[in-house]
């Protein structure tokens, strides 16, 4: 293993940054949630925000952005022919909430769409999120009234839902862990990496050969309409124009974190014998259900104690490490939704073929809103945001066959400790557990309880900047 | 040792019933529940079955198909359905050609009646062979009560030799681990058919290499591949599939297939004995060719070989099980699928085809059918339990002494 270059050969220029950058500086983000009125007008306020929205050029360094992303039913509300809207892909087109996608991402009971903020039964009026990017919460507060002002005074749009969200400084989501450090590198960006992580474009943009060596199937049009000299021909040679080129789908899910009752389940769950909190136990064993410790440090690679710091090192594997699980569990979230060199029993080859037809780019930003009436604390979480070309076959594989699949390697009933959710009517599902590898006997952890709620989502088209600007000429 | 064994019907449906014996099937449910018409749960032999509907054809009208792996005989089999369920399979059959008459409805008709649409299967994978159904369920229980002692217990082990000791003795003192004792080894490879089917393949190589090549550039590149992605099917035609799916651990396939002509049939017919061979007498760990989540799987003719259905049960999603066969396996897909009208286009027989995924996985779904009635006797275990539990089982109880590596690999498995 070991870092290696990986040549720039995308154009960068044409690609909404978000999908290269994290904007590690650009602490403060928010989310606006748009409905379409009017679409003539909702089309020129596109083409008026478009020298706002950054591309994923490495060179410039914005102080603040923009990016845009479209629901289905959005597309349609800006005029997009059905014909059109038909040559997506159909998780795209339907959307996050149906009844078996419900089944399968395991949105039932307290993570049911009829609970969500926004999202599932809404979507009707979720056309189009806005995303800001800034470095301060001053700068974010004034850069969110400007865009309020110009889409109100617009007229074509209304802003259903306004949301904020933040990085930490120390890049810890809300359960007190380094995030955003285990990422796929996207083939020709340009980008250096650890080479598990380098991964094939048509993973992450439409328009470029994937994992599997092929173009991932991409929305090409079917009915002309608009200034189709905008958009590129469909590499795979059919006569088409390409709508997916250089773009992406974008997953978002907002998922509340609790916080309080995680970090107690793990102190009583570790608690000395005569009832005294084991403070170093209650963090390795929340570290063991995560697989890396607070600092960010790989139980792969430290398995006994954190080493501190800010070790954001993504250069490991399982098999030479850690085969058996004895330091980094199965069943923690990272081995499990990226199992890289050490998937099922197959060696290092054919597991990373198949770990690598699986990732995501993880965009998520922690959020924390104002306490409601007696709370201390208001409710805090994740705005979830991943990119990949192939919904069922990324995000939605992640998911479910690796998150909420309770027998994954020798595990017998155990889920993702943080996103894991059962099955509905499963018999078994209330004996829940955690395993931890380990001699003479693996060790369990019981009666395991739910740590997080889903609170909204939708599945999103993310455009490039050419069809960006395509979209307005429709 | 238990052997489980394929049942099989095709019974064509009277031209006008074909709505009527949809909408009874459709009342079967899917998974099918304890308290249906048609509940399988009756039969404790039955470890997965299902009905289907064969849609007519230019040639041939609309068919029910029954499937059922079972322990024991066929013939045990059929007598269990006569005897358990007779009820319901005259709400089914009174819909189909030739079904005894109201009043001629006996042990003795119905039991002609199916005895004469049995049909051989002459494709089938057992995913944990020598394994009967309630072998499969005690073994669950077992290594749950195994986790239980562990779990009290675990903490004041040192060594993987003291852990044994105390379960191996704690096992021994339990009335309830009785049935573990009986004698039973795990489903052995046999090496010395296979070393004659090995030399055999060798001797027909020549044969292989020359259909290989007629395939190539005699067959396929007139071949009509139905070039559909898999979000380009017709979502009337998905609707129905999706409702069935993704409710228990495991999942079901049904597929119908209009089969190629000439030569294609009989590379179908050799691929097939060839997998059913092999499953036989090579796979028999709980993996078909690194795809470690198939239950049971099998391949039919019917309607005179013109056509053949692939049913399977599986663990995980559609997508999870295509794409786990393309990761592994794709160039076995292609051998037999390719004999189906609609297969992507393959290279030299083996290569391409499956490896194209999203039309693959397209022309999965438009030669699916919906399983109105489905049955599984454990619908919450997945293949790879089954297996580990079965191992533990056989070192715990049916083994000498073990060796360290025995010992702790043992261990892994509570
Ligand atoms: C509130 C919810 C969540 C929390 C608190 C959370 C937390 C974390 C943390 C702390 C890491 C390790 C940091 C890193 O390696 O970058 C991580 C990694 C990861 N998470 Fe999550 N996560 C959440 C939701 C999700 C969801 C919904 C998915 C996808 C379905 C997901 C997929 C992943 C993946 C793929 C990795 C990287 C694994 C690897 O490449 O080794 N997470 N998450």
């Amino acid at each position: 293993m070991a870092i290696v270059d990986n040549p720039k050969t995308l154009d960068l220029d044409d690609i909404q940054g978000m999908i290269i950058r994290g904007y590690g500086k650009l602490y403060q983000t928010a989310y606006f949630l748009l409905k379409v009125k009017d679409a003539a007008g909702a089309k020129k306020w596109i083409k008026d925000t478009l020298p706002k929205v950054d591309s994923a050029d490495l060179t410039t360094h914005p102080e603040e952005t923009l990016h845009l992303a479209f629901t289905s039913v959005g597309l349609a509300a800006l005029g997009l022919e059905k014909e059109n809207i038909m040559a997506f892909p159909v998780p795209f087109r339907e959307g996050m909430v149906t009844e078996d996608r419900s089944r399968i991402l395991g949105d039932y009971a307290e993570n049911a769409p009829e609970n969500w903020r926004w999202g599932g039964d809404h979507k009707k009026d979720l056309h189009i999120v806005l995303i800001f990017h800034s470095k301060t919460d001053e700068a974010l507060d004034t850069f969110m009234a400007a865009e309020r002002a110009i889409i109100e005074s617009s007229g074509a749009l209304e802003i259903t839902t306004e949301m904020k969200g933040h990085l930490r400084e120390d890049n810890k989501e809300p359960f007190g862990f380094h995030d955003g450090i285990s990422q796929p590198v996207v083939k020709g960006s340009g980008r250096s990496g650890p080479d598990n992580d380098i991964v094939e474009t048509g993973e992450f943009l439409l328009g470029y050969k994937n994992e599997h060596d092929q173009y991932p199937f991409s929305p090409l049009l079917e009915k002309n309409q608009g200034n189709i000299s905008l958009l590129s021909n469909d590499p795979e040679g059919s006569e088409k124009k390409d709508l997916g080129k250089n773009g992406s789908f974008m997953v978002y899910r907002q998922i509340e974190q609790h916080v309080d009752k995680f970090w107690s389940y793990m102190e009583d769950k570790t608690k000395n014998e005569d009832g005294t909190i084991n403070e170093d136990a209650k963090v390795k064993l929340a570290s063991k259900c995560i697989g890396r410790w607070p600092s960010g440090a790989s139980l792969a690679l430290f398995p006994d104690k954190d080493p501190g710091g800010n070790p954001s090192n993504d250069d490991f594997g399982y098999a030479e490490h850690d085969p058996d699980g004895l330091k980094c569990p199965f069943g923690s979230h990272l081995r499990r939704n990226n199992p890289r060199d050490a998937f099922r029993w197959y060696n290092p080859k054919q597991s990373l073929k198949i770990s690598r037809r699986h990732r995501i780019i993880r965009r998520g930003r922690n959020y924390q809103l104002p306490p409601k009436n007696g709370e201390e604390k208001g409710e805090e979480g994740l705005h979830f945001i991943c990119f990949n070309t192939n919904l069922q076959l990324q995000f939605e594989f992640i998911q479910h066959a690796w998150s909420n699949n309770n027998q994954l390697r020798n595990l017998s009933n155990d889920i993702d400790i943080i996103i894991g959710v059962p099955a509905e009517g499963d018999p078994n599902a209330e004996n829940g557990q955690f395993t931890i590898q380990a001699e003479p006997t693996n060790q369990f952890i019981d009666s395991w309880e739910r740590f997080v709620t889903i609170k909204g989502g939708e599945y999103f088209f993310f455009p490039s900047m050419s069809v960006l600007n395509y979209l307005t000429t429709i | 040792m238990t052997k489980q064994n394929a049942v099989f019907f095709q019974i064509y449906v009277l031209p006008d019933q074909v709505d009527a014996v949809t909408e009874v099937l459709n009342s079967g449910g899917n998974p099918n529940p304890n308290d249906s018409f048609f509940s399988f749960s009756k039969i404790p032999d039955v470890h997965f079955a299902r009905w289907i509907v064969v849609p007519a054809n230019e040639k041939y009208g609309a068919s029910l198909v029954y499937a059922a792996n079972v322990d024991g005989t066929e013939e045990k089999h059929i007598n269990d359905l006569v005897d358990k369920l007779p009820d319901g399979l005259d709400k089914i059959l009174t819909h189909c050609k030739d079904y005894p008459e109201e009043n001629n409805r006996t042990r003795a008709t119905r039991l002609a009646y199916l005895m004469k649409h049995k049909q051989k299967t002459p494709g089938f994978y057992v995913g944990a062979p020598n394994r009967s159904v309630s072998q499969i369920n005690n073994e669950v229980e077992m290594q749950r009560a195994l986790q239980q002692f562990v779990k009290a217990n675990g903490s004041q082990w040192k060594t993987s030799k003291e852990a044994y000791a105390a379960i191996k003795k704690h096992v021994a003192e339990d009335p309830d681990f009785a049935w573990a004792k009986e004698k039973y080894h795990l489903p052995r490879k046999r090496f010395v058919k296979m070393f004659f089917f090995v030399l055999l393949l060798l001797l027909i190589l020549p044969l292989l290499a020359i259909y290989v090549v007629i395939i190539h550039f005699f067959y396929e590149k007139k071949a009509k591949p139905f070039g559909k992605n898999v979000n380009q099917i017709p979502p009337a035609h998905m609707a129905p599939l999706k409702t069935q799916e993704d409710k228990i651990y495991q999942n079901q396939l049904s597929q119908v297939f209009e089969t190629k002509g000439g030569l294609r049939k009989v590379g179908l017919r050799f691929f097939l004995w060839f997998a059913s061979f092999t499953s036989a007498n090579w796979f028999v760990g709980g993996q078909l060719l690194g795809t470690p989540t198939i239950h049971f799987a099998r391949w039919v003719f019917i309607d005179d070989g013109s056509r053949f259905v692939f049913f399977s049960n599986f663990d995980g999603s559609f997508d999870e099980y295509l794409g786990d066969f393309v990761d592994n396996s794709g160039w076995g897909l292609n051998a037999i699928y390719g004999a189906s009208i609609g297969y992507p286009r393959t290279f030299y027989v083996f290569g391409k085809g499956a490896y194209e995924i999203s039309e693959f996985m397209g022309w999965g779904r438009l030669t699916q059918v919906p399983t109105p009635i489905w049955y599984s006797a454990y619908p919450w275990t997945g293949l790879q339990q089954i297996v580990s539990n079965s191992h533990l089982r056989a070192s715990l109880f049916n083994s000498g002494n073990l060796s360290d590596k025995e010992i702790k690999e043992l261990l892994r498995r509570i």
